[in-house]
């Protein structure tokens, strides 16, 4: 399938599915348009539409096999119009970070990566906004970035399997808060008390695509007395 | 309307309680599809009972047991077991009415096969995200809605139909569903595929791959001919069913029901649909390989399956 404007390919995913492939200057554009897609296909809610899944710079679009075929997908790509402006308004968090919490302590690890001390982990970690990509991999796991450079870490050779909710983590030039308590390849700086998950919530997650995070650091007593407050 | 209270004597190695799956668009923020692993086992038992097509099962690994409080009707399906009703040998696929305080005994032949015992009514347990399926991994789903998987001596309430009783249904002997591996697995090549050089895609076709005992419903983890691929650096992105991903060891993991919403490994596609049955029902030490096929033709074998299901399912009107 022809690739068009800034869709650099188009690929088979599964038999219910494609994935559309974006490129633009920077990652952020690239990820505005991969929402902004999204945005007008489910604008346009054509029925054979099952789910629109976006990653950072691609958008897996799931298709109704009685209603659709690739061809059917492929026309309503080409005659999307991806401009207008998202109706979830964004929002801006500031989230505390309790930095090398016991349980979520990898500061050893990183500063062996990067050289950097603990404050300047903490300094380049707090100085920025940061902005959601995309939500996924478990429920109300925000992507966001992009990290500096100098921050930089990859995966851990071997994933935990147990993360405890509210972690915060980096990897490669992403940050992002573990909901719940999950298995998870990230190197962890320490711990969020905010809730970003609750299937109570009549939107059961709180960090939306677009949404900018700012972090702050608080201490041990900070934390605990946050955790402790409702809501 | 009655109310039945399911008594589980046996658990065996795992019991879950699964449906059609959740919301798809719920994926979106990140919650996993779930449902039933193998979800043509899945569709014909709950149609045996009865039931909506979106209706709560067990889906058990190992032996099980149960005890039922009241009149119900019950049916089972999966690869080979033995069935017993207070002992005695009953038979799978096709429904049969139990009396208040009959116990149902199911033995699978080759451990790690999937079996799903049906119960006719409405399951009293939570929904997330409009399903009933426990997912462990979320925590989410279960009698108290944390993930958890069925206990020995849990008990479920179902509400059963007091309509008046009409035929019991069964199965013809050839819809029962054909588990074997003997035929290759339809893959349609996708995501990074042309990434691959195309004599890794042949090697990955022309080779065959045991099913490890690292699998799940998050992935079933393959071992054989690693198969390498030169995209290293991707973003994560959207998986889909049945998607064949490539991590850096080049042993293939196919993702299942309970699979994240996003991941970063290179992938050369997606299991066909209507073929993740079977390998959903294989165990430790079975052999699978893949052959592919293009979308559409994959998308007409689906519809013609599909047409195949709904007369099945729509032949015998109540």
């Amino acid at each position: 399938m022809e690739a068009f404007g800034n869709i650099t390919r188009i690929e088979p995913a599964g038999i219910d599915g494609l994935i559309v492939y974006f490129e633009h200057d920077t990652l952020s554009q690239t990820n505005q348009a991969v929402q902004a897609m999204k945005r007008a296909l489910k604008h346009s809610n054509p029925v054979w539409l099952n789910a629109l899944i976006p990653g950072y710079d691609s958008l897996l679009v799931l298709f109704n096999l009685q209603h659709a075929d690739v061809h059917t997908v492929y026309q309503a790509l080409r005659h999307a119009k991806p401009t207008g402006q998202s109706q979830h308004k964004s929002e801006h968090y500031t989230l505390p970070v309790w930095y090398q919490a016991a349980s979520a302590d990898d500061f050893d690890a990183i500063s062996q990566h990067t050289g950097l001390t603990a404050s300047q982990i903490i300094e380049h970690h707090t100085s920025q906004d940061f902005h959601v990509f995309t939500v996924g991999f478990a429920p109300g796991f925000a992507y966001m970035g992009e990290l500096p450079e100098v921050l930089s870490c990859p995966r851990l050779t071997t994933p935990r399997t147990r993360v405890p909710k509210g972690a915060v983590a980096i990897a490669d030039r992403q940050t992002a808060v573990y909901p719940s308590d999950s298995p998870g390849g990230w190197h962890l700086l320490g711990l969020c008390p905010t809730a970003l998950f609750d299937l109570t919530w009549q939107q059961p997650v709180k960090l939306q695509p677009g949404d900018t995070v700012r972090f702050y650091a608080i201490d041990e007593q900070q934390y605990k007395a946050l955790c402790n407050e409702p809501g | 309307m009655s109310l039945v209270n399911i008594t589980i004597q046996d658990a065996g190695m795992l019991t879950l309680v699964v449906d059609a799956g959740r919301s798809l668009a719920m994926q979106e923020v990140g919650f996993c599809v779930s449902g039933a692993a193998d979800i043509r086992s899945y569709h014909l038992v709950n149609w045996l009972c009865g039931n909506p097509r979106h209706n709560a099962v067990f889906e058990v690994i190992g032996s099980f047991g149960m005890q039922v409080s009241e009149p119900c009707i019950v049916a089972t399906g999966g690869p080979e077991f033995t069935l017993t009703v207070n002992g005695q040998p009953a038979s799978p696929w096709q429904a049969m009415a139990l009396a208040s305080g009959d116990i149902l005994e199911l033995c699978p032949a080759r451990l790690g096969t999937r079996s799903y015992i049906g119960i006719a009514g409405q399951w009293a347990l939570p929904l997330v995200a409009e399903s009933q399926s426990i997912v462990m991994r979320e925590g989410a789903g279960g009698l108290n809605n944390d993930g958890q998987p069925i206990r020995r001596h849990d008990q479920i309430s179902i509400q059963t139909n007091d309509k008046p009783s009409r035929q019991l249904r069964s199965l013809l002997p050839q819809a029962i569903p054909d588990y074997s591996l003997g035929t290759a697995l339809q893959m349609i090549p996708g995501y990074q595929y042309a990434s691959f050089e195309g004599w890794q895609q042949q090697l990955f076709f022309s080779s065959e791959y045991e099913v490890t005992n690292q699998i799940d419903r998050m992935g079933y983890r393959l071992k054989g001919q690693p198969i390498v691929c030169d995209t290293r650096t991707m973003r994560s992105e959207g998986i889909n069913f049945g998607a064949i991903q490539l991590p850096p060891d080049g042993q293939p993991i196919v993702m299942l029901s309970d699979r994240q919403t996003l991941g970063g490994y290179p992938k050369l596609g997606c299991v066909a649909e209507y073929d993740i049955y079977r390998l959903a029902q294989a165990v430790p030490g079975d052999k699978v390989s893949f052959a592919p096929v293009d979308i559409d033709n994959a998308r007409a074998q689906w519809l013609l399956r599909h047409r195949l299901d709904q007369q099945l399912f729509e032949g015998e009107s109540q």
